[in-house]
């Protein structure tokens, strides 16, 4: 059984010339342990397709049809109570702008904690702590007693994405969704990254939806990718066969594009 | 933008009757029904009826003609003043964002100063040393309520200066007064303009009150302020002769306040948001 | 000939802990950087955020003073095309009056910029009718190259494109990097092209100079500096470099 399962969603926003729809008729699917990828460029859809999976779509737009099944069940017709004890523990999501992913008046570590005591409230204060470390640790991040207590802006980006992606481990999560996670960061901070999540992969065999704008980034990390285009899925398949031999037109000329710049 | 306003109701509400008032001081000598100054010994303290519609002072002065008259006045001074504070505020909040550094500190340090002095007495004292005139109650006005704007406008010019446009000018051998004129000031109007509708109230409001002291507007020239002042020894017998004037000042400073805030809403949408 | 010779420019930045007080300390932005560039060649200057590949570029163009060290070009026509389209343009001015306002400053007659700007647009592969619009109406892509056609039309001899590719999606970077290497042979122009992106670089330089935490770690020819990289830096930076064929 698939772990995610889209079918035919449509998102929409109200334009100037009536409804517009962003996300046009996408359909997916993503099995047990599998790393997926959606690859598009910026308008594509690629990020409200994301934000869909989790009921997360930003006022004034919404999820017009389609059906999104996690585990067997139907996310669309969830309580929102139901859809809270899922986001950030079940499915849990890495977003681009590490900077803006923290609040900045709080330390790190008290964030961390809130992240693993909102869905365990029978931990404590001592026992959230040592979990916060743990997964620190588990991020590769030095001295991670020193970074549990230090503001946001004083650490670098590439950190913390590392703890953004610690907090999207805390609660053993079954779906990690990534949008464009190192695409604000330096490429030599980007490949750590990108190492550390497969290597992450690996170790928790966890299922995750990825997604960038990057070809060489897809490709190192997903086995199947789809390909957007203003809405909709233009292709999907094996990561290697859409890249040796693309089928649609839109496809032929990103990989195009991306081989001459390579 | 003019689509917008229509959309927002309340500062179209107001955007209409600021157009009325405009109007009446426009076509005042058509629009009054007497003559504002015309004494008339037969109709003292005349309740509104239909030869005067607001009733009549305790000189037999229509009342509904002297509100018309007095928009003239209130108007006015409400732009100029504003004006001035605007002109003010923008060359004093441009020249400091821009320079930045010991000249800003400096500038900045002036407007605090300007900022402690209880304004309304700062007024009262100068206009008790030179006359009350109207055209020294404006500048009075404009010359001490210009550091809103230099202050928004430093902030706005703070960051435009970084703006990679600026630097593209500055390679192609713009001058400093080029690059302030041509891009900061025009990237900056917006919220300068809020503030300046917003500040047209307020004007109308210490004209009012000036005029209402005995110290802004002198007799007979009517304006909103002094025909409230007229009503205060008669309100027991003569209520519409503070009702109206006070109405209508309530009126017009709502209008510019709803005008004010939707524009706030449709320039600067990411302040909506907040 | 070299066009421009930077030699030993040194450029610290105060870091200030609140106000009043003094610097607490010097950000190194430029730690004695010399480069070079050939006149009509491509220098492309690679480095991560922080390196100090921006501050350099405003040096040359005069935006900002180096503490030390000299700037020498051959010529004052110096033209700059940044990377945020969105940050370059002034939002309150039509692409018409953003054109020619390097022309208006050049003190240009009206008729003769007027026909400039209708070649500039030809030249860029925008529409005549772009000319009454505003920045907002036009896609990242178009933005730049209203960007190029200010830059190309004060005929200038150096263009430091800082970063000009690095908001856009890949397809409208290769067909702006391919006007940018038209125009330049076209006009015969030397650039200095700034970018983190080792493979844009790699398709416009000739040269490359490798730059890291305000020093020129490695420069020489684009393709020896590719094949054999001698720095260990570089090397970390080659290496990081996701492509999709293997």
């Amino acid at each position: 059984m698939s772990l995610l399962k889209i079918e035919n969603l449509e998102v929409c926003f109200p334009g100037p010339d009536g409804l517009l729809k962003v996300v046009d008729g996408v359909s997916f699917e993503i099995a047990e342990g599998e790393v997926f990828g959606i690859v598009g460029e910026s308008g594509s859809g690629k990020t409200l397709t994301a934000l869909s999976v989790l009921k997360l779509v930003p006022y004034p737009g919404r999820i017009a049809s389609g059906q999104i099944s996690f585990k067997g069940e139907d996310i669309l017709s969830m309580s929102e109570e139901s859809l809270r004890n899922i986001r950030g523990s079940k499915i849990s999501m890495v977003f681009q702008e590490p900077a803006a992913s923290f609040d900045p008046v709080f330390t790190v570590g008290s964030q961390l904690v809130e992240a693993i005591r909102i869905h365990r409230p029978q931990a404590n204060a001592r026992r959230a702590r040592d979990i916060a470390l743990e997964y620190l640790e588990k991020t590769h991040i030095q001295d991670p007693e020193r970074v549990f207590g230090e503001y946001p802006h004083r650490l670098s980006g590439g950190m913390k994405q590392r703890i953004m992606i610690a907090m999207a481990l805390v609660n053993s999560p079954d779906l990690i969704i990534l949008d464009e996670p190192t695409t604000a960061l330096d490429v030599t901070i980007q490949a750590q990254v990108l190492d550390l999540l497969c290597e992450i992969r690996e170790a928790e065999k966890l299922s995750m939806l990825f997604i960038s704008h990057d070809f060489g980034v897809i490709k190192k990390m997903c086995g199947r990718v789809a390909v957007m285009n203003k809405g909709k899925i233009v292709e999907t398949g094996a990561t290697s066969r859409i890249i040796d031999s693309p089928k649609e037109a839109y496809t032929i000329s990103l990989i195009e594009s991306v081989k001459a710049l390579s | 933008m003019i689509l917008d306003l229509i959309r927002n109701k309340m500062a179209f509400a107001g955007l209409l009757f600021i157009v009325l008032i405009l109007l009446f001081a426009l076509f005042a000598p058509a629009i009054a029904t007497n003559d504002p100054s015309k004494v008339d010994a037969s109709s003292i303290l005349s309740a509104p009826s239909r030869d005067h519609i607001f009733g009549t002072d305790m000189l037999g002065r229509d009342i509904f003609s002297r509100i018309v008259y007095g928009s003239r006045i209130s108007l006015s001074i409400g732009f100029i003043a504003v004006g001035i504070a605007v002109l003010i505020g923008i060359v004093f909040g441009s020249v400091s964002g821009y320079y930045g550094g010991r000249v800003d500190s400096a500038m900045m340090r002036f407007v605090d100063i300007m900022l402690c002095f209880p304004t309304f007495f700062l007024i009262l004292a100068v206009i008790a040393v030179l006359e009350p005139s109207i055209f020294n109650i404006m500048v009075v006005i404009g010359a001490t309520s210009w550091m809103g704007v230099a202050r928004l406008v430093r902030a706005e010019v703070l960051t435009l200066k970084e703006r990679d446009y600026v630097a593209a000018a500055r390679v192609m051998g713009a001058s400093d007064l080029w690059i302030i004129t041509k891009h900061l000031i025009p990237n900056a109007i917006g919220p300068v303009l809020v503030s300046a509708t917003l500040g047209v109230g307020g004007a109308i409001l210490v004209e009012s009150a000036l005029s209402f002291l005995g110290i802004g507007v002198q007799p007979p020239t009517p304006s909103w302020g002094n025909i409230l002042m007229d009503g205060k020894s008669t309100l027991g017998v003569a209520w519409w002769l503070t009702i109206y004037p006070g109405i209508f000042i309530l009126l017009t400073v709502l209008a510019y306040n709803l005008l004010g805030e939707g524009l706030r809403d449709i320039l600067e949408p990411r302040l909506k948001e907040r | 000939m070299n066009m421009v010779k930077c030699i030993d420019i040194k450029k610290h930045f105060p870091i200030r802990r609140g106000y009043l007080k003094g610097a607490a300390g010097f950000l190194k932005a430029l730690d004695g950087v010399s480069i070079e560039i050939e006149k009509g060649k491509t220098l492309g200057l690679v480095g991560e955020s922080g390196c100090g590949k921006t501050t350099l570029g405003k040096i040359i163009l005069g935006i900002i003073k180096p503490d030390s060290g000299r700037v020498e070009l051959e010529t004052n026509k110096l033209q700059v095309i940044f990377q945020d389209p969105h940050n370059s343009l002034d939002p309150k001015m039509r692409v018409k009056d953003i054109l020619s306002e390097g022309l208006i400053l050049n003190k240009e007659s009206k008729e003769r910029i007027g026909g400039k700007i209708k070649d500039a647009l030809d030249l860029v592969r925008l529409p005549q009718n772009a000319l009454a619009r505003y920045p907002h109406q036009f896609s990242g892509g178009e933005r730049q190259r209203i960007a190029i056609a200010r830059a190309v039309l004060t005929e200038p001899e150096l263009v430091v494109c800082d970063e000009p590719v690095s908001s856009l999606d890949i397809t409208i970077q290769l067909q702006i990097l391919e006007l940018l290497k038209d125009i330049q042979k076209r006009f015969s122009m030397t650039y200095l092209f700034i970018s983190h992106d080792l493979r844009v670089v790699r398709h416009m330089a000739e040269d490359i100079a490798v730059m890291q935490h305000g020093r020129i770690v490695e420069k020489g020819p684009t393709r020896k500096v590719y094949s054999e990289p001698s720095h260990p830096y570089t090397k970390i930076l080659l290496s990081s470099v996701l492509g999709i064929i293997k």
